[in-house]
């Protein structure tokens, strides 16, 4: 594995690219036509995800500039490679998908065209998943012999049963988002033309929400997956309890009570705090 | 007056919220569905059917007890209100929610503390926390995520949606959706059918179910055996097996011992 010099010039065109819209940060992968993931391209997402937790930002999108959302990684950083290296590789890989994953506020992956193996899989680290209608799904692995490196079989398993995801990785085989949407690994699927203002207008609304009590969502649903349910449960009163000081809940509260439940959708407002 | 009433009808326990049209979980109506659910507990009951009277199945919490709470005073109210749906949960016997009308943030918690969810098909279910900056905070995140997958759970808790039966229906997180007027009638016939089951054997379901949502499958696996042995020695199970053989299936009836 090639060693971090930030010191870098970054290249004209970067590979994956950051901007804030609002208080919507969005990330785009645009590495070519088929958005392969190079060692540049995680070095780069790395960087990204170490510096947006504190950023101010309220809501993510991951989404593609290229014409594929990604065809996963290139398997040139595959080749000769010894389990002992590849065990550095993943090492190195995954803390990034924990960081994705990890992120105290919602993320959405906004996904057209292919998306395949590792592209899969951080749209998986994300919470939801929008997608295309012509939009097509595969965990590749099985083709070249290889696993899902990048947790694809477990996160499957959690959206969509075991049985399904064993199904997606076995056949290696390309389904289309409607499939994905009933399977509930795919949130929704809209028009190939609205995806990405549907996206935008939807991250902005969560953006726009308690993002403090997002978080705790986020963690509930975490520990649950991660330790069961009564861990999750013992939670609710050592992490979810916390919103009970936050602005965002009291203030919104006394909105309820004052206007009373009908309109309260419209009348909600929320400044993160 | 309790606002949450015990009735028996034959093998099945009735509990209903009491409180119409809203059925708002106040600490009261929290305490007294805590108190209905230990009276069945200690009963001979072979199932539950969890409803409500008037319009709607419950509007979630009467949010005029989170104003102004402290962290620590939360604390205390969440604690006893978690402890009434893990209560609900350990009960041994099936036990069925039917909901009607709205069926919302806290209401939706307690009816997910039930094995099973039926709902009138003009019912509306919702986790409406975020309207308020909040999150569910009776369990309704995880199991959420328990019956319709992590991506599923935090839509409905991050949009805080309302949805129709037939999406929730969909999703796996209700059972079975039926006509409005009807609901009161099918749920009932079912739960006397759960009642007539075999008791003991749907209690180590439960118990083996639940286990995995505690400690995933390995745990699950851990206990089967053992509790597994003790059905294989009830009069429910030998009889079954006797009756199978003799007579073909769905034959055999069952006492619950």
């Amino acid at each position: 594995m090639a060693t971090v010099d930030k010191t870098v010039t970054e290249p004209a065109t970067e590979a994956v690219t950051y901007e804030r819209i609002g208080d919507v940060g969005v990330i785009t992968l645009q590495e070519g036509r088929l958005n392969l993931f190079t060692n540049d391209s995680f070095l780069r997402l790395e960087e990204i995800l170490h510096e947006i937790p504190t950023s101010g930002i309220r809501a993510l999108v991951l989404r593609s500039g290229a014409e594929h959302f990604s065809a996963g990684v290139n398997v040139e950083i595959f080749k000769d490679v010894s389990a002992d290296e590849a065990r550095a590789m993943f090492s190195r890989l995954l803390p990034n998908l924990t960081k994705l994953e990890d992120l105290p506020f919602p993320t959405i992956s906004s996904v057209h065209g292919v998306c395949a193996a590792a592209g899969l899989e951080l749209s998986l680290g994300c919470d939801l998943i929008w997608a295309g209608e012509s939009a097509m799904f595969v965990q590749i692995e099985a083709m070249i012999g290889a696993a899902t490196f990048l947790g694809g079989a477990q996160r499957l398993a959690e959206r969509a049963g075991s049985a399904r995801a064993k199904e997606i990785v076995f056949t290696a085989d390309l389904y289309d988002a409607a499939t994905f949407e009933r399977w509930n690994i795919v949130n929704k699927v809209v028009p190939d033309a609205e995806l990405w203002d549907q996206t935008l207008a939807f991250a902005t609304r969560l953006a726009a929400g308690p993002t403090r009590a997002h978080a705790v969502t986020k963690r509930l649903v975490h520990s649950y997956l991660e330790d069961g349910i009564l861990t999750a449960d013992r939670e609710i009163l050592d992490v979810a309890t916390r919103l009970f000081e936050t602005e965002d809940m009291q203030s919104n509260v006394r909105t309820l009570l004052e206007h009373g439940a009908k309109g309260q959708r419209e009348r909600a407002q929320f400044e993160g705090r | 007056m309790s606002l949450v009433e015990v009735e028996r009808h034959g093998d099945v326990a009735h509990v209903v919220l009491s409180d119409p049209p809203l059925n708002r979980f106040s600490m009261d109506l929290a305490r007294d569905l805590s108190t209905a659910v230990a009276e069945v507990s200690s009963s001979d009951a072979r199932a539950v059917l969890l409803r409500a009277e008037g319009e709607h199945f419950s509007a979630g919490a009467d949010v005029n007890m989170f104003i102004g709470l402290s962290e620590e005073e939360a604390r205390g109210g969440l604690d006893e209100f978690m402890e009434m749906v893990h209560q609900l949960e350990r009960l041994e016997i099936p036990t069925l929610a039917a909901v009607q009308g709205a069926c919302v943030a806290a209401g939706l918690e307690v009816a997910l503390g039930c094995d099973l969810i039926w709902a009138a098909d003009e019912s509306q279910m919702g986790q409406l926390e975020a309207m308020i900056g909040a999150t569910p905070f009776a369990g309704g995140s995880q199991r959420l995520v328990a019956r319709a997958g992590a991506g599923r759970a935090k839509e409905m808790v991050m949009t805080g949606g309302l949805y129709p039966a037939e999406k929730m229906l969909e999703w796996g997180v209700v059972q079975r959706v039926v006509p409005t007027a009807a609901l009161r009638e099918k749920a009932e016939r079912f739960a006397a059918r759960l009642a007539a089951g075999p008791t003991r054997a749907h209690a180590v379901t439960k118990q083996v179910m639940r286990a995995h949502l505690e400690g995933g499958l390995e745990q699950a696996d851990a206990i089967l055996p053992a509790l597994g042995a003790t059905v294989m020695i009830t009069e429910d199970l030998q009889n079954g097996v006797k009756t199978f053989l003799e007579q073909g299936p769905g034959k055999a009836e069952f006492n619950g011992r």
